[in-house]
Order: structure tokens, then sequence, then C-alpha cells
């Protein structure tokens, strides 16, 4: 097997580690209490018709949900590719997507609620003030529909995807779990059938499910950076600007999966094999390269338009380099490209927990500040000689922290905490090569 | 045959294992003996490399043609000053790309399905890339004076323009030329050492041991054998997204409509890669056939490449969308109204060409059936190349005939020296790699090897160690 090395242990074991372990109670209840402390404050500044209480609203439900998205889409990925090197470890990131509902309600507060406190354009729709163009785009109920429709079908085959992925998992191993996940359990072993049959057609569904969330991801994320990042600034344009956008989630999504590791390492002493530091290594040059590619993006988008040197784009880095905003600017560049790039060069500091900690703590700090310097200028121009960080930013930001940590908690202990089918079942490497999912028999390799 | 034997505790990391990949292929013998078979020279070969030669003789009429006449007998035509030439140029960088994407990235992947592609691919890459370079020589007036792109201290006090994006691909090109040739040649060493085992005349056994580094398939030699690999594999990676991207500045650094757009990097790398799996199929496919390499090019390994092909089309699909929406949206009228025209207007033929060949027809890769279509594949193969020759066509050539000012715009049309030398480039490409599959493996031997089951150790005299 070229020194590849699986680990299959038998079910019975995996199965009864993994369901003596629920999540720490104290961790959900610093989270819950970081979650209510931080909404509420938004409730109070939205009550209040604080503008900012809106703006960091905007700009951590934009950070939280792109990594959330990302990594249910890394999770598909690994299906398209039909990855066997991440089976033990990606249930970690599945989890993800218990944030994604979340998300969805914190977009209709930002599109219904936020209006004119986010959007600048928001009150100038109608008045001629726009060109046609803009008039058109920015019609209010065009809008509401791009957002509601981009996202729903995004959250409707990411939590389909996810649900196929657990129901085999949940269809294989006896009843335990959160009892507010009792119901689903139940609904996931209703018709489970015979376990070769299954995997076969679920892997054939999944195939379809992932090629489906690709597209949408891809499409639906460059509409809604468009929508709730770009078009703050409404004279700024940049083909590139959405797949930057969701690269930075992409990457962080990646970067806290390496953070996750080292915490569930721990919890599971008796699996010595279920996550190794092979899994640290590869997570932690996927991390690398896309701090790569992270950068590779920036530095070109921002290269064209210097080089360019027209006014109707370098506008938008100029605000950002100067004044009140550069700190934050170069904050993001240095966190989120320079210190990961450097510093994750050597397969020892991608290895050694505390190195890569300290990076994708620096990745994931490096990117609020991306996601901040995307809207926070736009909102506020050259208006402030400060840029606003205080309580309402970081108050929220510890809000949505903790609704994040919270719903993945609740999702962890809900379901089981590794892919028990695709780790133990006995067919789970017909799947490698294309197989005819009704016969499932492989297809001729060759004429 | 002591280069055989292969250590078993010395396996590559990255080489996926593949017990079900070659089911038909059992053995170290077969791999060589079915492999090197394909180095005896047929007629079929010799006629296809007098047409590649003949096609290549055309090229450089028309080329010593136009040294003689001046620049004026290409198709130019102010303001359209780059033409065919430069389309050609970054046609064949972006074929160039595929390779290197499937030697070096797919290798860091441990994508399996490289395995019996990449060496074909990357000799493609290395031939494209030396086709490619030809091109911007071609389009100067003095193409003698060509090395006065390279800084070097001279009496002329002439120093390259650093600000030009132009001197930057010289920078890129060569780099990626000179690591790619280098990547090919250390995967062929243990190769070449099995050829020069197997060789019979002297005078070119010293040759391929000269090439083979004497190796002597010592546990040594692997160890520094796969570092080496690993590491050029991960400088390569970097450059598979550097070099299109620079030459993609060429563009993008301009302010004319169309050229200016942030995405072009990424997008072009996209194409790049698409087009570059496209030739990898145009030459596979035909190859595996004639050759009777179907077991190991197998429907699963065309199923794969397939996938990744729609990949890189729906990605440059997306990238054509976002760049109408943006012009569009932007408001600006030079741009709206460049894309109008190029759909719509004065080359809406070009345009109808390009989005048909790669995004539309691709879209036919979503069935399984097709993907596992060899002939299908080629078929498509031969329309993607097409269409990424008319993306560049489309890209230079309606922006600069359609600038911002009206009392510019003209034409453009090629006359028969752009075609020669279009021409001339397939014969030019084509030859090398021609003369390549008769010289040298066009698959890793040692890497199928390596994912085979290894031979029991017997009480073989040819012991490897």
């Amino acid at each position: 097997m070229s020194g590849q090395h699986h680990y299959s242990p038998p079910r019975d074991q995996l199965v009864g580690v993994l369901k003596t372990k629920a999540m720490p109670a104290g961790l959900k209840k610093v989270a819950l209490g970081l979650a209510v402390f931080g909404l509420g404050l938004f409730a109070f500044g939205a009550a209040t018709g604080e503008s900012r209480a809106w703006q960091a609203f905007l700009v951590n439900w934009l950070f939280f949900t792109t990594i959330a998205s990302a990594g249910v889409m890394f999770v598909a990925v690994q299906r398209i590719v039909t990855a066997r090197w991440s089976r033990g470890i990606i249930r970690f990131l599945e989890g993800f997507v218990a944030f994604l509902p979340f998300a969805a309600i914190g977009l209709l507060v930002i599109i219904f609620g936020g209006k004119s406190h986010l959007y600048p354009w928001w009150d100038l729709v109608g008045t001629g003030e726009l060109i046609p163009e803009k008039e058109l785009y920015f019609g209010h109920t065009f809008f509401y529909a791009r957002s509601i429709i981009a996202f729903g079908l995004l959250l409707l085959l990411q939590v389909w995807y996810i649900w196929t992925s657990v129901r085999l998992d949940v269809g294989v191993t006896p009843e335990y779990g959160a009892s507010w996940a009792a119901g689903l359990r139940a609904r996931m072993r209703a018709g489970f059938g015979e376990e070769r049959r299954e995997l076969h057609s679920t892997h054939s569904l999944q195939g379809k499910l992932a090629v489906a969330m690709a597209l949408v991801f891809g499409f639906g994320w460059c509409v809604l950076a468009w929508d709730h990042s770009m078009s703050l600034d409404y004279h700024f344009f940049s083909t590139m600007y959405g797949w930057q956008v969701f690269m930075g989630g992409w990457l962080v999504s990646l970067m806290v999966l390496a953070v996750l590791l080292r915490w569930w390492k721990g919890q599971f002493p008796e699996l010595p094999e279920l996550i190794t530091e092979k899994h640290y290594h590869d997570v932690g040059k996927l991390g690398f390269a896309f701090t790569a590619f992270w950068g590779y993006l920036t530095l070109s988008q921002f290269l064209i338009i210097w080089y360019g040197n027209l006014a109707e784009e370098t506008h938008f880095f100029t605000l950002r380099l100067t004044g009140a905003w550069s700190t934050t600017t170069m904050l993001a560049a240095i966190l989120t490209f320079v210190v990961p790039f450097f510093g994750l060069l050597s397969v020892k500091a991608k290895t050694f927990s505390p190195t890569m900690i300290l990076f994708a703590t620096s990745s994931f700090l490096g990117l609020w500040f991306a996601r901040y310097t995307e809207i926070y200028p736009s909102i506020y121009g050259t208006r402030v000689s400060h840029a606003p960080l205080g309580l309402w930013e970081v108050g929220i930001f510890a809000g949505f922290l903790g609704l994040f940590a919270w719903s993945y908690a609740q999702f962890m202990d809900a379901f089981p905490k590794a892919r028990v089918f695709l780790m133990t079942s006995p067919y789970r490497d017909e799947v490698q090569v294309p197989c005819d999912p009704v016969t499932m028999e492989p297809l001729p390799a060759h004429e | 045959m002591a280069t055989l034997a292969h250590p078993d505790d010395l396996r590559r990391p990255n080489i996926a294992s593949a017990d079900i990949q070659l089911p038909a292929v059992t053995s170290y013998e077969q791999v060589d003996n079915e492999i090197l078979a394909i180095l005896k020279p047929t007629k079929a070969w010799f006629a296809s490399l007098m047409l590649a030669i003949a096609c290549l003789g055309l090229g450089a009429f028309g080329w010593i043609y136009q040294i003689h006449q001046g620049l004026g007998v290409a198709g130019y035509n102010p303001p359209v000053m780059w033409g065919v030439y430069i389309i050609t140029f970054v046609f064949w960088v972006g074929i160039g790309h595929a390779g290197t994407l499937i030697s070096a990235i797919l290798y860091l992947f441990r994508a399996g399905f490289r395995t019996t592609i990449y060496r074909a691919a990357e000799a493609m890459t290395v031939f494209a890339v030396m086709t490619a370079g030809l091109f911007p020589i071609i389009h100067i007036g003095r193409p003698w004076k060509f090395f006065w792109l390279i800084p070097y201290p001279n009496w002329r006090l002439i120093w390259p323009n650093f600000k030009s994006p132009l001197v930057w691909d010289v920078f890129a090109i060569t780099t990626y030329l000179t690591i790619s040739t280098t990547f090919l040649f250390v995967g062929l060493i243990p190769d070449i050492a099995v050829l020069r085992d197997r060789e019979t005349n002297p005078i070119r056994r010293k040759i391929l041991g000269f090439l083979s580094f004497g190796w002597r398939n010592t546990e040594r030699e692997w160890r520094h054998f796969a570092r080496a690999y690993l590491f050029l594999a991960a400088f390569s990676t970097p450059l598979v997204l550097s070099v299109h991207s620079v030459v993609s500045f060429d563009f993008a650094m301009g302010i004319v409509p169309g050229w200016h757009t942030t995405i072009f990097p990424p997008y072009f790398v996209a194409g790049a890669i698409f087009s570059g799996f496209a030739m990898v199929w145009t030459i596979i496919i035909p190859m595996r056939r004639w050759f009777g390499l179907r077991h190991y090019v197998t429907l699963n390994h065309l199923d794969a490449s397939a996938k990744m092909v729609l990949f890189t089309s729906l990605v440059v699909g997306l990238a054509y969308m976002i760049e109408f929406f943006i012009a569009w949206y932007g408001g600006v009228k030079y741009e709206q109204d460049y894309f109008w025209n190029r759909v719509f207007g004065q080359w809406w033929w070009a345009a109808w060409i390009m989005l048909t060949c790669n995004m539309i027809l691709p879209l036919s890769l979503f069935s399984q059936k097709l993907r596992r279509n060899p002939t299908w594949l080629w078929i498509l193969s031969i329309f993607i190349n097409i269409g990424m020759w008319f993306e560049r066509f489309v890209i230079v050539v309606p922006s600069l005939s359609h600038d911002v000012e009206p009392w510019q715009w003209s034409s453009y049309m090629p006359t028969w020296v752009d075609y020669a030398l279009l021409i001339g480039s397939f014969g030019w490409f084509f030859m090398w790699f021609l003369l390549f599959v008769k010289q040298l493996p066009v698959m890793a031997l040692a890497e199928i090897k390596e994912i085979i089951p290894p031979k029991m150790k017997h009480t073989h005299s040819h012991g490897g160690h």
C-alpha cells in the first residue's frame, strides 16, 4: 500500500470509545455565555439604532459564515476526489455545518434589518443618483432575492450533504448521543438498508450533491461577496473580488481544523491512531498552500490595480493604505500571509503543535482584519481619524465565536465523532474506483 | 536486470497506492517489455515525423520570408500590433501548464491517476514552452537582437525596462523552462538506467550511462532521488501559478478595455491547465491505442482527468461570466462597449467559437459515459484546443481593434505568413515529441513499478542489492 496507512479499528471498539466522549459541559457553557453576551450586545445596539452594531455584525457574519461554508465545501471536495487520508478526521470539520442555519438567520437579519446602516446605496435607489446599471442591480427586491436564493440553495445542499454523510454512521451505530437530535437520528436509521448497498447508493448521491454544491458555492459566494462586501463601496469593482473572499474562508477553515485536531487528539487518548502526526502534517501543508494561494490572489488583485492606476479602482486601496485604515490593512496582510507563510515553511512547524496553533491563530485573526478592512473603510471613508475598533466589534466577534463553538459542540454531541462507516466497513474501498451504483461492480478499467 | 529490483521500504510516500489501478499490469518485466517496445521506430512514426518536419519547414519558410520582407507581411494592422504570434505564444505557454500540474501538484496531492500520464505530459510541457519561447522572437522586427531582453552589462549601456511586464515574462518563462526540464530529467534518471542495461550498442550504452549519472539502484540513490523529486515538485508548484499569471499581466497591466481586469491571473492559470489537459488527451489517447497501452492509461485515468477538465472549464466559464457582469456593473462605457462588440459585434464569431468550445461542449463531461469514452474525449480535446486558441484571439484582437478612441478602430486579418508560422509551431512541437517517444520511455517505468506488487524475493541471481 505504498506507505499509506489508513486506520481501520474494529467497529465496536471505535464506537465504544466515541460514545463515551461528550463535549465538555464547561466549554458549552462558556460558548453559550459568549453567544448570549455578544448577540445581546448586538440586539441592544440594534434596538438603540447604533450603526456600529450592524457593521460589526456584518463583518463577523461574513467572517464566520465563509469559514463554515468553505469548511463544508472542503468536506464535499474529499468526496469529489475520493480521498482516503481524511476519513478519520473529516467529521471534525463536518461540524461546521451546524453554524450555517444560524448564519442563514443572520443573513436575513442583515438584509431586512441592516439596510441603511450598512449599504450606502440603500437609500439612493430610486432617487436617480445611481447609474442605471446599479439602479437595476441594487433594486431592493432583486437584492433580497439574490441573497436568499444564493444562500438558501447553498444551505440546502450543505446540510443535505452532511446529512448523507452522518446518516451512514448513525445507521451502523447503536443509539446514543444528545437528546435534541434523537428524532433526527431515528429518521436517519429509518430505511437504512444493507451496508454495502448503502455505501454505494450514498456514495453515488454524494457525488451529485458535492458537485452541485461546488457550483453553488462558486457562483453563490461571488454574488454574496459582491452584494455584502464589494457593494459597500459602490463605485469600486474588481472581477477577482468574489474568489478572493471565499478563498479566505477556505484557508481559515483549514487553519481552524488544524487547531481542532490538536484538541480532539487530547480527547481520544484511547485511539492514538485516529489523529496522527501525518494528519497534522497534511492539514498543515494545506494551510500553508492556501496561505500562499491567498497571498497570490491578494497580491495579483493589488498589483493589477496599482499598475493600471485608474482612479475608479485605486481609490479602494488608497483609502485602505492611508490614514485611519492603514494599520488594520497591514495587520490583515501580515497576519494572514507573511507570518504563516514564512512560519509554516518547515515540516516541524506544521507538526509541532505550539507553532502550528500560533500560525493558525495568526491566520484566523488576519482574516478577521481582512474582513474588517473590506467593510469598515467603505462605510466610513475618510471621515474618521482612527479605525473604529472597540467593544462593538470585539463583543459581537465574541458572540459569533460563542455561537459557532456552541453549535459545533451541539452537532458533535449529537452524531458519531468520526466516520465510523468509512473507517470500519469492509466495503469501504470499493468506491475508490468508479462503480456502477446499481450492480455495485467496478466499471471496466479499460477496453 | 539490476534496475528492476527496488527496495520495499523506500517507497515514496506520494505515489498513490494502486492495487486496483492497473489490474492488467502484474510484473516488472511486463512493464519494461511493453513500454520499451514503443521505442522501436515504425513506418507510421517515420511518416508522422516527416509530416511534422514538413510543417516546420513551412513555418521556417514563412519566417525567413518575414525576416527578408519585414514584419509588414504578417497581418498587423495598426492599432492591432499584436496578432497571431502573441496569441500563439500564450496558447503554447498555456499548453505547457498541464504537464507541471500533473507531475508536480498532483504528486504533492498523491493523486493516483497521474502515474501513467505524467511523463508524456511533462515532455509535452517542455516542448510546448520551447515552442512558445520562439514567438516573442518571431514577433520582434529584428529577431537576432532578442538577447537584448536579458539583462547583462554591455557597451550599449542598455538595460531592460523592469517596469515592463514583457520583461517579467522573459524571467517567468526561462525559469519555468529550466525547472520543468530539470524535473523531467530527474524523473527520467532511473528509467534511463533501465535503457542502459538493455542497450547492446556500446556507444549508446555509454551515452545512456552518462545520462543516468551511473545509476546503480542503491538505497542511497533512491533516497536522494526521492528527496530531489519531492523538492523539485515543491519548487514547480508555485511556478504553475506564477508563469501564466505573469503572462496574464502582459494584458492586465495595460488599461486597454477587456484587458485590465483583476481576475486575469487565476483565470489564465485555470485556462492554461484546461488547455494543457486537452493537449494531453490529444497526445495520449492515440498513443494508448497505437502503442497498446490501454491497460496503463485506463478509462479510470481518463475519467479522473476529464473531471479535472470539467472543473477547469467551469472555472474559466465562471470567469467569463464575471467579466461580463463586472463590465456591466462597473458602468465604464468602454468596457461595456468592448464586451458587446466581442460577443455581438465585429468579433462575434470568434467569441462564440470560444464560448462553445470552452464552456458549452465540456459540459458533456458531466456524463460519466462520455468521460469514459476515449473517442469523445479526443474529439473534445480538439475542440478545446481550438477554443483556447480563440480565447487568446478574443483577448488580443478585439481589444486592440476596438480601443477607447473610435478614430483608430480597425480590423485584423492574418496573412499566409501568420498561418504558416502557426502550422510551423505545431510541426516544431510534434517533431520534438515524436523524437522523444522513440528515444525515452513515455511512461515512468520506475513509478509504475512502485505501484504494482513487488516480486517475491527468491533466489534469482540478478537480485538488486
